[in-house]
């Protein structure tokens, strides 16, 4: 008898692991992919069949930065996310603050509501922001995406701190307001302190979301405010596709956002879970 | 030091429809300490952090050496609080949990040096200066959040029930550590329990509370000794107070008759002149016996017990706590009684055997009540039923040996007619009314 349960634990064991691997390479499969060709010529990119052993080039690179000026998108990139972060951050905490430890009547509600915005589909609001934009000369501009970033991932942001927030427990603000501290003061001395992690994470999610968004910046900017989405966006549409030249944009697109994901992995889990894995 | 004074507030959450304190007025005397006590929810934290001004009132006046209060932001009013949950700031160790509010108020640094380590000492903390709150066990963390308060030197210390989140053993130390901390710094304190225990150790003075109304306000002693009321009477004083349904069936001057439970006549011997004129023949009453006041007694017919009021009950279970031991039991209510105590007999043997407890404070048999007792319980009772929900059990202290009972199914309780306790319908204590 335990021999046999120890052999069908064991038996489990491998075929969950065996599917892990397997959704784990499905799920990599299209990044390798792109890495691949992102170092081929165009003509090896679209052979048939694929060709999977070949001399790496790094012309798409080259080619990238002549034509669209990568660092200029780069930029642009960085440029949004952060401000964009800083901004929603500004305005959430106070926010967050009110609602966590003052809630009133509605502020369930409100929450649900903030949230529920989120579940809109962008596109049904993409003509009016358009023509508000064209209207008052924010289009292709830096300011006009920061606004339009803020304003995405502020619920996200609100949301998240609120947790955060709600898990300190109100008796410590309690004895700071008890011991003297100005609201301000509990912010500093407190509550930035005691929810670092929190605020870490949930300022990492927002730039990360800032850095992916793609419908916004490429349906508001060009040129001068584009972000790197934008950049990829330009290598598929108007001569045609470009393979390996997409490819190489993406992976330079993905690159600095996956090495910051990677380096900061638990932070942003932490912040997923509401700060429940510590 | 200071005088607290509490006139008429009421507070009414916004999310509730019932006020939550109800019209409460209190003076407290300077260096007094005095402990709130009341079951859970009957707003004694409420009433806490009023007076700390984490909380508005939504009406009354506080004042604090003749100046009013009310409006006056926490900080300004100089007090300290110690919250159940400790609220040290996590990511300060000791000493800086100890010196934040110095600091704030920007106390020169050798002079918060000085109060730190002063209060340290006194708290055994010394060795625990630098170290991080989660490091610290639930009775270091609570002695830090009261070192907290004292280096501010307040006039006032706040405790919202600091020790019920420690263990029992730990409980009685700490209690002892804040008895020995107000008798030192000699400083006005307010404690809020909802243990009675720790309200009778503590207090210089008990606030009686309960949904959101002063019951009683008294030192311990006048507490115990003269409830005002069946509430009152039956929160002060563990185990119980016994409470028994009767009717005052006669009535003299210094003798009374009770029929209690509707089946066993008792006398009282007792001077009743001064408030004859407040009780009527035919009144409901309810009779109230603290446990440690019963005696059980071998033989009902010796004469020294002879002319004492004496009730019969049938014995339930005892429990046996080493130094002192209780019987639970029942006290005879059915008319023909001689029927029923065949079946408790046999109740009892079992129970005694299996060594099964608490079933009998649990048991209620409404059946046996007669519908003209139920009659007159609900109409001379509203509100009372809490109470006094299991009028037929009895709890007696035993003073010998537990094993003299062994093997009885029913036993003769001598009550002290001093020491009992009479409530009319209200649940007034009759012989208050005469002192108020
Ligand atoms: N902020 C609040 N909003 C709404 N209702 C509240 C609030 N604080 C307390 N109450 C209500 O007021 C009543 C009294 O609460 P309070 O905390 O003062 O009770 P308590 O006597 O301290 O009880 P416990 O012994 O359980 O701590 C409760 O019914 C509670 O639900
Ligand atoms: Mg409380």
């Amino acid at each position: 008898m335990m021999a046999d349960y120890r052999s069908e634990k064991r038996v489990k064991l491998i075929i969950r692991a065996v599917s892990a691997w397997i959704l784990a390479v499905l799920i990599f499969f299209p990044i390798l992919w792109m890495t691949l060709t992102s170092f081929k010529t165009e003509l090896q990119a679209i052979s048939i069949p694929p060709l999977l052993i070949f001399e790496p080039t790094l012309e798409n690179f080259t080619v990238i930065q002549e034509r669209s000026n990568y660092f200029s998108y780069a930029f642009n990139s960085l440029f949004l996310a952060g401000f964009s972060t800083i901004i929603a951050l500004a305005l959430a905490l106070p926010a967050a603050y009110a609602m966590a430890f003052f809630p009133g009547k509605h502020t369930k509600n409100l929450l649900l509501w903030m949230i529920s915005t989120k579940m809109l589909p962008a596109v049904g609001v993409l003509v009016p922001i358009y023509l508000i934009y064209r209207n008052i000369g924010l289009l292709d501009s830096l300011v006009g995406i920061t606004i339009i970033f803020t304003l995405i991932n502020l619920p996200i942001v609100v949301w998240i701190l609120y947790f955060s927030f709600k898990d300190t427990p109100k008796e410590i603000l309690e004895a700071c307001i008890m011991d003297g501290t100005s609201v301000f003061q509990q912010f500093i001395f407190v509550l930035l302190p005691i929810n670092l992690g929190g605020i870490v994470s949930t300022a990492l999610l927002s730039f990360v979301l800032a850095w992916n968004e793609s419908f916004w910046s490429i349906n508001l900017s060009a040129n001068d405010a584009g972000s790197l989405a934008t950049l990829i966006a330009s290598y598929s549409s108007p001569e045609g596709l470009f393979w390996a030249k997409l490819s190489a944009a993406s992976l330079l697109t993905c690159l600095p956002i996956v090495v910051l994901g990677w380096f900061c992995q638990k932070q942003i889990v932490q912040g997923l879970t509401f700060g429940a894995v510590k | 030091m200071a005088t607290l004074r509490l006139e008429n507030i009421v507070k009414r959450f916004h999310t509730l429809n019932e006020d939550t304190i109800k019209n409460f007025s209190l003076d407290v005397k300077s260096g007094e300490l005095v402990v709130f006590v009341g079951p859970s929810g009957c707003g004694k934290s409420t009433l806490l952090r009023m007076i700390a001004g984490l909380e508005d009132p939504t009406s009354g006046k506080i004042s604090l050496e003749g100046s009013d209060i009310t409006d006056i932001r926490p900080s300004r009013r100089n007090m300290a609080m110690v919250f159940q949950s400790y609220a040290l700031y996590p990511h300060m160790n000791v000493r800086e949990n100890m010196a934040f509010a110095l600091k704030l108020a920007k106390i020169a640094p050798n002079v918060i040096t000085e109060r730190v380590e002063k209060a340290a000492a006194m708290l055994n903390l010394t060795a625990y200066l630098e170290t991080k709150p989660k490091h610290l066990s639930g009775g270091q963390r609570q002695r830090v959040a009261i070192g907290r308060a004292i280096v501010r030197e307040p006039q006032l210390f706040l405790f919202d029930e600091p020790l019920s989140n420690l263990d029992a053993a730990l409980r009685v130390q700490t209690r002892i550590e804040i008895s020995l901390l107000h008798k030192r710094l000699k400083t006005t304190m307010i404690y809020v329990t909802h243990d009675q225990i720790e309200a009778m150790t503590l207090a210089s003075r008990i606030v009686v509370l309960n949904n959101g109304t002063l019951e009683q306000v008294g030192t311990p002693t006048e507490i115990y000794h003269n409830p005002d009321n069946v509430f009152v009477a039956g929160f002060i004083g563990t185990p119980k107070m016994n409470f028994f349904q009767a009717t005052l069936s006669r009535m003299e001057n210094r003798a009374l008759t009770l029929k209690v439970a509707d089946q066993q006549t008792i006398e009282i011997g007792r001077d009743f002149t001064e408030v004859a004129s407040s009780l009527k023949v035919g009144a409901p009453i309810i009779l109230g016996v603290r446990p440690e006041h019963l005696e059980v007694i071998s033989n009902p017919k010796a004469t020294a017990v002879k002319n004492k009021p004496t009730l019969t009950a049938t014995v339930d279970i005892i429990e046996n706590l080493g130094s002192t031991s209780y019987l639970y039991g029942t006290i005879h209510s059915h008319p023909m009684a001689n029927k029923t105590q065949s079946e408790t007999k046999e109740n009892a043997k079992i129970k005694e055997h299996s060594k099964i407890k608490t079933t009998s404070l649990a048991k209620e048999n409404p059946k046996s009540i007669d519908p003209m007792l139920a009659e007159t319980r609900t109409h001379a009772l509203p509100g009372l039923e809490n109470q006094i929900s299991n009028q037929n059990a009895i709890t007696v202290r035993l003073t010998g040996d537990p094993a003299t009972l062994a093997g009885r199914d029913s036993v003769s309780v001598v009550l002290d007619p001093e020491r009992v306790y009479l409530f009319n319908g209200e649940g007034k204590n009759i012989f208050s009314k005469v002192r108020s």
